[in-house]
């Protein structure tokens, strides 16, 4: 953390409630900060994902240490706010391969593009659906609606 | 004349006698020597974190038991308890309840344990393993029906507990034997533990026609594995000492005593008795729970109030699942439903190591590699 | 009816002889087949910690027939690509050696089909059929697993058929005979403990194993390995045609359960009811060194039923032993079945071109030794006291 505090002293640090650190780095700043991490020993990243507060999104990558001596390790969220249409930022699949699905399934939800990355195509939805990205807050299912059976008694009778 | 080698593209396809539910493996083969793999998933998506929005937060456990549903418990186990501590403090959960939960959660693992090893040495070709795993599962069928009604799919941890106290004389006492596997927990324990666990080290772990099948293959190396986002079985058979239980611990974890087995070289034999070893480990667990629980009554649910509303804020919670490191992203904005919750799983994580371990092998090995990871769609789809 | 027969040219009672034992070697092989089946599946269900079939019948005993019958009823699925002669040929193919090897195989005294004097080399021969068959369906089916399943299985089955047939030499040997009824009439005048199994437990033990890899069985069953390629060569096959490459697969098993019988185990020799009896007699009055009443009760209760040790009786007697024989090795191939996991394709080459093929070479080779320095040194002699032990006599 303090590591991070020097290169980046103008982003922005919190605290989650159980301890972890997130810090809000401009898009611009965001590869340095991963390979920031990544050099202090933060090889393993457990999550990439987004989050979308109606007026853009923000991009959360947790990144971890795998220390057998250390208890207590503290996960690194750094996270980056995009615009909500169009929205691209470096993709890091090269520095953690683990990280490669996980970019490819936030691209298939929120719509955020990596560059760079070597396979970005929808990973839990089908390869070519046109219907959006689900995840985001005003998404609309344009799939046909079957009508609803409302069964009103035991017997169709009654 | 030259001669040509031409590879095929086979589709292991989402229908398949592998029993690892609906996953499509496209595998190019020169004659038997796989050249590349690259898995597809999504057949079982069933939008579990968008449906998690629009519920509230007690009605969110019944689907987190869904991801993973051969280990529910732990599912529910990580949810409950992130969002527990989204309310900082607020909510105190009672010590029964935490005991509790231990002791299903390393009930759970066993049992998933023992279907994963079942199935893949099923893949691997034998065949009667798989149903003695499930002669063993449906004994903790039994004890999971007495203890919270359902036999597969639970619904019982309540953010603030469990739902419901053990039942009058589950807990048995230490000399209960195999007889009384079914009816009582320490029968259980001492069932898995002297009988379950020796026959399954005597019939596959040292056949060795299962070691010539799984040594050598799939070796996964400790840098690659940290690099690849694995974490459980799959890490530590790589040689890496890692457990969120220890390094990491959530629960009461940090009270119990037992050790963390590792393997030495990364290939499927590891990741098997790792697996195997594990068992042994979460039945010493469980033993110090039911003696804790045998004589600490008390409540298992806190006063928490009827609507749940925790206060804004996000919270990442990570917990050692029976594949690996499960952990959930919430984000909540003070209502009654979630703002956001992201399930990080475990086997969705390790698909990602096929394409890396399989080139090479033989298409025999490539079952070998995938039983080793042991993924269950539900997790891999959400 | 005698008349009658007499009046036929002999070629024509020839031919019609003829076609009685085979029309009785292919009721006898389908019987076997239900009966196996049934077996399989409940000895798998026993081991399994489950019922097995239980509905059908008493016990779930007639499920064969209710599957068989179900197989009949079955549409012809037939792909459009597949190379018509070779798809359609491939399940008789198969069925074919199966029936063939039981022909010269000896069910009583006297009582083979065909006493064909080239029998072991007959058997050699017929073997070759089966990898035709696995081949001929794997690349007439267009599907890529059908041709990887019959790519792996013609390896296996030729690389063990040469194995298989030098583990039997070594019997050939101690026989002097190739005629199975030959071999089977010298183990029956050697007694129990002349059966060809003692002195050739290697060539027992690598025919067996050897055997399991030739009929495609669990340890080596990788040719149609349910969680790989689905069904191997027969995926494509439905209805009936894949019928009969269950069938071929279970009257193969058995034949192969009958040579083995027939080589080492001592065939259809066994005691009778009468032999029974006297053996206990025998016994009881200590060989005569103290008689008493039971024993000599029971050697005249041999006597009074001498009768069952002749004729027709002698023949049921001897079927009886072989059919016990042979089921006691299809026990033995099940229960290895569900025991063992499978092993994979280069292993498998490894096991069975560099570990049996140069154990059962050397097989021959001491069995050959053996046999000369028994003939030559009049099976060793060794005194003890009054007593003389003859070593060795087991290879004279």
């Amino acid at each position: 953390m303090d590591f991070l505090k020097e290169k980046f002293p103008d982003a922005q640090f919190g605290t989650l409630v159980n301890g972890d650190v997130e810090v809000l780095v401009p898009k611009e700043q965001y590869e340095e900060a991963v390979r920031c991490c990544y050099e202090a020993g933060y090889k393993y990243c457990s999550v990439v994902t987004a989050i979308d507060w109606m007026d853009r999104l923000t991009l959360v990558t947790s990144l971890c240490r795998i220390d057998p001596a250390e208890v207590g390790a503290v996960t690194i969220h750094i996270k980056v706010d995009l615009p909500r249409e169009g929205a691209t930022i470096p993709s890091i699949a090269k520095l953690y391969p683990g990280a490669d699905w996980h970019e490819r399934e936030t691209y298939d939800m929120y719509g955020i593009r990596f560059e760079g990355h070597p396979n970005l195509r929808r990973i839990l939805l089908p390869d070519h659906w046109q219907g959006g990205h689900p995840l985001l807050k005003d998404f609309v299912d344009k799939r046909p609606k079957r009508p609803r059976i409302v069964r009103k008694g035991f017997r169709d009778s009654e | 004349m030259e001669q040509q080698a031409q590879e095929i593209l086979i589709n292991m396809g989402p229908q398949h006698p592998s029993t690892h539910g609906v996953l499509r493996l496209m595998v190019k083969l020169n004659g038997e020597t796989v050249t590349w793999c690259q898995p597809d998933i999504g057949y079982l998506h069933r939008c579990f974190e968008k449906l998690a929005e629009s519920k509230t937060y007690t009605q969110v456990i019944p689907y987190t038991d869904r991801t993973d549903y051969l280990s529910a418990i732990t599912n529910e186990t990580c949810y409950v308890e992130a969002v527990e501590k989204l309310f900082q403090g607020a909510i105190e959960v009672p010590e029964r309840a935490q005991y509790i939960r231990v002791m299903m959660n390393e009930l759970q693992r066993i049992t998933s344990h023992l279907l994963a090893l079942g199935a893949w040495a099923m893949d691997v070709g034998a065949m009667t393993p798989f149903l003695y795993c499930w002669r063993d599962r449906e004994k903790a069928y039994s004890l999971f029906e007495q203890i919270t009604g359902a036999r597969q799919l639970y619904n019982y941890l309540r953010i603030g507990g469990v739902r419901n106290d053990l039942p009058e004389g589950i807990i048995g006492s230490p000399s209960d034997g195999e007889d009384k596997a079914d009816k009582t927990l320490w029968g259980f324990v001492n069932y898995i533990e002297s009988y379950v666990i020796p026959q399954w080290n005597g019939l596959v772990t040292n056949n060795r026609i299962f070691q010539y099948r799984t040594q050598g293959v799939g070796v996964l190396s400790a840098e690659d594995a940290v690099a690849y986002g694995a974490s459980g079985p799959v890490l530590r058979g790589s040689g890496v000492k890692w457990d969120l239980r220890k390094n990491r611990p959530y629960l009461i974890y940090d009270r119990l005593e037992f050790d963390v087995p590792v393997g030495t070289n990364g290939d499927c034999f590891d990741r098997w008795v790792v697996r195997i070893k594990e068992m042994e480990q979460s039945c010493r667990i469980i033993k110090q729970c039911l003696e804790w629980l045998a004589e600490n009554p008390g409540p298992v649910m806190a006063k928490v109030p009827r609507v749940l509303k925790p206060p804004k804020g996000e919270v990442y919670h990570r917990i050692e699942g029976s594949r690996g490191e499960v952990a959930c992203y919430i984000v909540s904005d003070g209502g009654p439903n979630p703002y956001k919750v992201k399930w990080r799983s475990p086997c969705f994580t390790h698909l990602q190591l096929m394409p890396l371990l399989c080139p090479g092998h033989k298409v025999a090995d490539v079952i070998a590699i995938l039983g080793s990871i042991d993924i269950v769609l539900g997790e891999v789809d959400r | 009816m005698v008349a009658f027969w007499q009046s036929l040219p002999p070629l024509l009672q020839t031919w019609l002889i003829g076609l009685g034992k085979g029309t009785l070697i292919l009721i006898w092989a389908l019987a076997n087949f239900a009966v196996v089946l049934m077996l399989d599946r409940k000895i798998s269900a026993w081991i399994q910690n489950r019922l097995g079939p239980w509905r059908v019948g008493l016990w779930g005993w007639i499920q064969p027939i209710a599957d068989l019958f179900k197989l009949f009823v079955k549409e012809f699925i037939d792909p459009n690509n597949v190379d018509r002669p070779l798809y359609l040929l491939a399940p008789f193919v198969s069925f074919l050696p199966a029936i063939l090897v039981w022909l010269i195989i000896p069910f009583w005294n006297g009582g083979t089909a065909m006493d064909l004097d080239i029998g072991i080399i007959y058997i050699a021969a017929i073997t070759g059929f089966d990898v035709i068959a696995v081949f001929m369906s794997g690349w007439g089916s267009d599907n890529k697993y059908s041709l990887l399943g019959s790519m792996r299985g013609a390896a296996q089955m030729i690389s063990y058929e040469v194995t298989l047939v030098l583990s039997i030499i070594g019997v050939v040997m101690m026989a002097g005979s190739l005629r199975l009824s030959d071999i089977v009439m010298i183990q029956d005048q050697r007694g129990v403990f002349g059966w060809f199994l003692f002195p050739q437990i290697i060539g027992f033990i690598v025919y067996l194993i050897a055997s399991l890899a030739e009929l495609n069985r669990t340890p080596f069953d990788l040719v149609e390995a349910e969680s790989e390629l689905v069904a191997g060569y027969h995926t494509e096959y439905s209805g009936f045609r894949w019928g009969f490459f269950m069938v071929a697969e279970y009257v193969h098993q058995v034949g192969w359960a009958a040579i083995a019988a027939s080589l080492f185990l001592g065939g259809w020799s066994g005691p009778s009811i009468p032999d029974v009896l006297w053996g206990l007699g025998n016994v009881l009055n200590i060989f005569g060194a103290l008689p008493n009443p039971i024993g000599n009760a029971m050697i005249s209760a041999g006597d009074a039923i001498a009768f069952l040790d002749q004729g027709v009786w002698a023949a049921i007697t001897g079927m009886f032993w072989f059919v016990f024989k042979i089921y006691v090795l299809i026990f033995l191939g099940m229960w290895i079945r569900w025991t063992l996991p499978r092993v994979r394709i280069d292993q498998l080459m490894d096991l069975g071109w560099k570990f049996l093929l140069p154990v059962s070479l050397f097989n021959i080779f001491l069995t050959g030794i053996l046999k000369y320095a028994a003939i030559q040194w009049d099976g060793l002699p060794i005194k003890l006291g009054a007593i003389t032990i003859r070593l060795l006599g087991l290879w004279t």
